[in-house]
């Protein structure tokens, strides 16, 4: 199950970054502003998706857990499932 | 050249020349313009109309031909002595219609320069409109001054008349005695008596005294006259305007009484000392009336007069106002085309001016045009053309920009104008800026009020311009709003990442950590609720930790109290992993320079060594970290090793008692220390012995170079030829400086200490640097710390307070307290953490990226174009 959620994450972002980066440029209009825009998509998704990789992988494997406070248990426990 | 249909067209925009073109163009973007020197021979009868036409289009730079004749002896000294004296008149028309309070009317489109024979016209108008103002106002000072004193007279007469009511009951003293005023006596009247027997006669001198020196005039007049005067005056209730010094003050009527000659003179000399205004004093009550009368008839007069005065003036300012603007800028271009005119030198063989200019090739088609356009203005029997000629001077840099793309252009410009032709970090600044600043700023909430602002910057910038503010924070934050907009974009996307909104966290997905698991596994029981006020979860036990949260930070972290040593590591990971890919992409951008400028030694000797340099050691860094979190859970958390401690290890080739993080790191670990190692003296010398054999030997390279330059020379010959199209021109550009340089470092003389002491400072900064800008990169952990611990300390301390309130009452009092935070959320976490982001997220750029490929120390290029020169008077503040 926790994989599972892993993967569809990681494949949305992938194939969202992946297409804002590399398939958009494609359709852009020759103009004098084609070059940059071009520039500015495919940075645009490298920074974005770096981004949200670092974010996910740092959470991948925790070494530690969080410390909560036993009111702040007592809420999650009976609010949050 | 011109001609409809042309697919060549150019559009003005404010920022600069755009063009509508094909793939060629784009790349200007990333390099600076490709220019060249060129000559204009402008015949004379043309050349003020062929200058006019290159202002209004903005094409070129010119250069100064005449650099050792004093800006006294040019030769169109006299034609810009005439536009300052008009400048002269027309300041003091704008002055007269600013104090009038008439408003100018400014026109969209900007009139051309005159031709010569209507500057005379206007010179002529403008003259007239000078004399006949300048006797509307002396005539009107004049009208006033008349009415000052009527006033002054008609006040005192009431006044005095105040002092001597009293003598209506002693008529039978004549009229040359006048009573004194109301402390009479009996012993005074037999006084007067005394004196007519005497025969002495009682003189007066009336008029007024401005009340500041009443006191002092009083006292003088007793010491002088020794008590033959008798002093009486009263305070005016009005107010009277003193037209020398333009104050409103109030004044004293007074009335001295005295007999004898002497005293009289001596009185009257005090008098003038004290610049009292002396008006006759009536002898009695039918003069009095009489006088008075008339005086107010005139007044009357001299007001309908004066009230004429200022009609006629305001209509003639009302006139004068509906052409002025036009005028002023006529006359600032005009002074500019005699500017210009003056740098050209003068041919006498051929009877035409020379203008060397800086042109960018792609505009050359439209130089001949414009020059075609005067000529045409001008009548000229013969046209001017453009002849294009070789240089080795370091032509200026342009880069083409539109309204986006200028505001990166100029911060990327405040560090240093790119030189000739290298590749220029502006087009990734566009995106890179913005997205370092929000890894230092990210907040959903704030980023979206951010965005808020800048995008009403952006949808009302057409209203604005038209504008003209005077406020210099205003105009920076305007100029800069598309950087504010992507700011406060990325700042959004970062904050969703962040999981950071109002220092709060959005729970979209579910949180991947359980609490319920724990209780189920019984780890904990209720009994352990109620004893201990901190638990942790452990991710080891099954259920509590179901996999990473998709999108950003989980939300359980926010109410976690270890939460800050979590995000710590995070956020110092993150910045080493940002700021070492960032410092790569720097160093491969310095390969695009290289290849243009004709290097190819530089790829293998300075590129290949300090990007292994940077690879081994901090590339092998982030491949630590990503390994450490991809290789390492919950199961070996207690053996989870410390990068930091492997690294300094790896410096140091010692394992000491660590245990290896995979099979086979000690080898591959020293293998990457020797190949950085030994890149090292690669940079270091790999250049200047390069150089150094270039110049004892290696023959073939030097006949190469030799045949460049006959081919180079052979071309030389004018360019009335119609410019190349891209391809053929990549391969007869002209040798610029560094091409030269590279070519010069051969035969003639050959520094070797010099290219050593170079190359040694380049190493140094790079190694070091590396190492220090790495660590720079932590300030993005820092920066991004510092705000969202402010947050907090906002929420906590500021809305939660008003939150809390049980009772009714705090609805109201939610409202200041709402007030405050959204202030001081304002103030501080908007404005002032926002500008220290951007200045860090600058000086990453400007420092951490540029020092990899970028010098900045070219010289940017000055168009002569009339719209960005501003018009003194503009600069007065008078427009």
């Amino acid at each position: 199950m926790a994989q599972l959620t892993f993967m569809i994450s990681m494949i949305v972002m992938t194939a969202f970054w992946g297409i804002v980066g590399i398939v958009i440029p494609i359709f852009i209009p020759k103009g004098p502003n084609r070059g940059v825009i071009v520039t500015m998509l495919v940075l645009t998704a490298v920074c974005c998706y770096l981004f949200w990789l670092i974010a996910i992988l740092a959470q991948l494997n925790p070494l530690l857990g969080p410390a909560l406070s036993n009111d702040t248990i007592w809420y999650l426990r009976y609010h949050w499932d | 050249m011109g001609q409809p249909g042309n697919p060549e067209t150019l559009r003005l925009q404010d920022n600069g020349p755009t063009w509508q073109h094909g793939d060629a163009i784009c790349k200007m973007v990333f390099r600076s313009e490709e220019m060249c020197l060129a000559q204009l021979f402008l015949q004379s009868g043309s050349e003020y109309d062929c200058i006019s036409e290159l202002g209004e289009l903005g094409l070129v730079e010119f250069r100064d031909l005449n650099p050792s004749v004093s800006s006294f002896q040019r030769r169109f000294v006299s034609e810009i002595k005439r536009c300052e004296e008009m400048e002269r008149i027309l300041g003091y028309l704008l002055r007269e219609i600013r104090k009038a309070n008439i408003s100018v009317p400014e026109e969209d489109e900007s009139p051309a320069a005159p031709p010569p024979k209507h500057v005379l016209e206007i010179m002529e108008e403008l003259q007239r409109l000078e004399m006949e103002l300048s006797e509307v106002a002396r005539n009107k000072e004049k009208l006033q001054r008349n009415h000052l004193e009527l006033t002054e007279y008609t006040h005192m007469l009431k006044i005095t008349r105040t002092f001597v009511h009293s003598r209506s009951r002693h008529e039978a003293l004549g009229p040359q005695y006048e009573e004194f005023p109301t402390l009479e006596t009996d012993s005074v009247v037999s006084g007067c008596t005394g004196m007519q027997r005497l025969g002495a006669k009682l003189g007066f001198v009336s008029g007024l005294i401005q009340r500041g020196k009443v006191e002092a005039f009083e006292r003088m007049l007793w010491r002088v006259c020794k008590g033959y005067t008798i002093l009486s005056y009263a305070e005016v209730d009005e107010s009277l305007a003193d037209l020398d010094t333009g104050e409103i003050n109030k004044s004293v009527v007074f009335l001295i009484s005295f007999w004898g000659d002497q005293i009289g003179q001596k009185v009257q000399k005090i008098c003038d000392c004290y610049r009292c205004h002396l008006y006759p004093h009536p002898e009695n009550h039918e003069e009095r009336a009489d006088v008075m009368d008339s005086l107010l008839t005139r007044i009357q007069d001299l007001n309908n007069v004066l009230r004429r005065t200022e009609d006629y003036l305001k209509q003639v300012l009302q006139k004068a106002s509906e052409s002025v603007f036009s005028w002023v800028l006529q006359v600032k271009k005009m002074k500019a085309i005699y500017h210009i005119l003056n740098l050209c030198s003068f041919d006498v063989t051929n009877k035409c001016l020379i203008a060397e200019v800086w042109c960018p090739v792609s505009d050359l088609a439209n130089l001949r045009g414009a020059l075609e356009e005067g000529s045409r203005k001008g009548d000229a029997p013969v046209p001017s053309f453009v002849n294009r000629i070789p240089s080795n001077d370091t032509p200026p840099t342009v880069l083409r920009t539109n309204t986006f793309t200028c505001g990166f252009q100029s911060i990327v410009e405040a560090y240093g104008v790119g030189d000739y032709r290298e590749a220029s970090p502006a087009p990734y600044t566009i995106i890179t800026f913005p997205f370092l600043f929000a890894v230092m700023f990210g907040d959903l909430g704030h980023g979206l009020v951010m965005t808020l602002v800048a995008l009403w910057m952006v949808l009302m910038e057409k209203k604005h311009k038209k504008k003209r503010s005077t406020n210099e924070i205003w105009k920076t934050f305007f100029a800069g709003r598309y950087i504010v907009l992507l700011m406060g974009l990325f700042s959004v996307y970062t904050g969703l990442i962040y999981n950071d909104c109002f220092s709060k966290s959005l729970n979209l997905f579910g949180s991947a950590w359980s609490v319920e698991a724990m209780f189920a596994s019984h780890q904990w029981t209720n009994e352990s609720l109620q004893t201990n006020a901190l638990l942790t979860l452990d991710p080891n036990i099954s259920g509590v930790f179901t996999g990473p949260y998709p999108l950003g930070i989980d939300p359980i972290w926010n109410m976690a109290v270890n939460r800050l040593s979590f995000l710590n590591s995070y956020k110092m990971k993150m910045s080493i992993i940002i700021g070492v890919m960032h410092m790569t992409f720097g160093v491969v951008l310095s390969v695009f320079n290289h290849l243009h400028f004709r290097q190819r030694y530089n790829v293998y000797l300075v590129f290949l060594p300090e990007l292994l340099f940077l690879l081994c050691l901090f590339g092998y860094l982030v491949f630590m970290i990503l390994f450490k979190w991809l290789a390492f859970g919950p199961r070996d958390s207690r053996q989870a090793p410390s990068i930091l401690i492997h690294f300094i290890n790896m410096f140091l080739m010692q394992d000491a008692d660590v245990s290896p993080l995979y099979p086979g790191q000690k080898g591959l670990q020293m293998f990457l220390v020797v190949v950085a190692a030994l890149s090292v003296p690669v940079l270091l010398l790999g250049k200047p012995l390069f150089f150094y054999w270039l110049y004892r030997g290696g023959k073939g390279l030097r006949r190469r170079r030799g045949y460049e330059r006959v081919r180079r020379a052979s071309e030389d010959d004018g360019s009335t030829t119609p410019h190349y199209d891209e391809d053929e021109e990549e391969g007869m550009e002209e040798m610029t400086s560094r091409e030269a340089a590279a070519a010069a470092a051969m035969p003639k003389h050959f520094d070797f200490a010099d290219v050593i002491l170079h190359q040694s400072i380049h190493t140094i900064e790079f190694c070091l640097g590396c190492i220090s800008n790495t660590a720079s990169y932590l300030r993005l952990w820092a920066l991004s710390l510092a705000h969202a611990q402010l947050s907090e300390v906002l929420w906590g301390m500021v809305l939660r307070l008003g939150l809390r309130f049980s009772s009714k009452l705090g609805v109201i009092a939610l409202v200041p307290v709402f007030g405050l935070f959204a202030m001081l959320t304002v103030s501080i976490l908007l404005v002032m953490e926002g500008l220290s982001a951007f200045l860090h997220a600058l000086r990453l750029h400007w420092v951490e990226f540029q020092n990899k490929f970028y010098h900045g120390t070219g010289v940017k290029f000055v168009p002569f174009d009339f719209s960005l020169m501003p018009s003194i008077l503009e600069q007065d503040g008078l427009l």
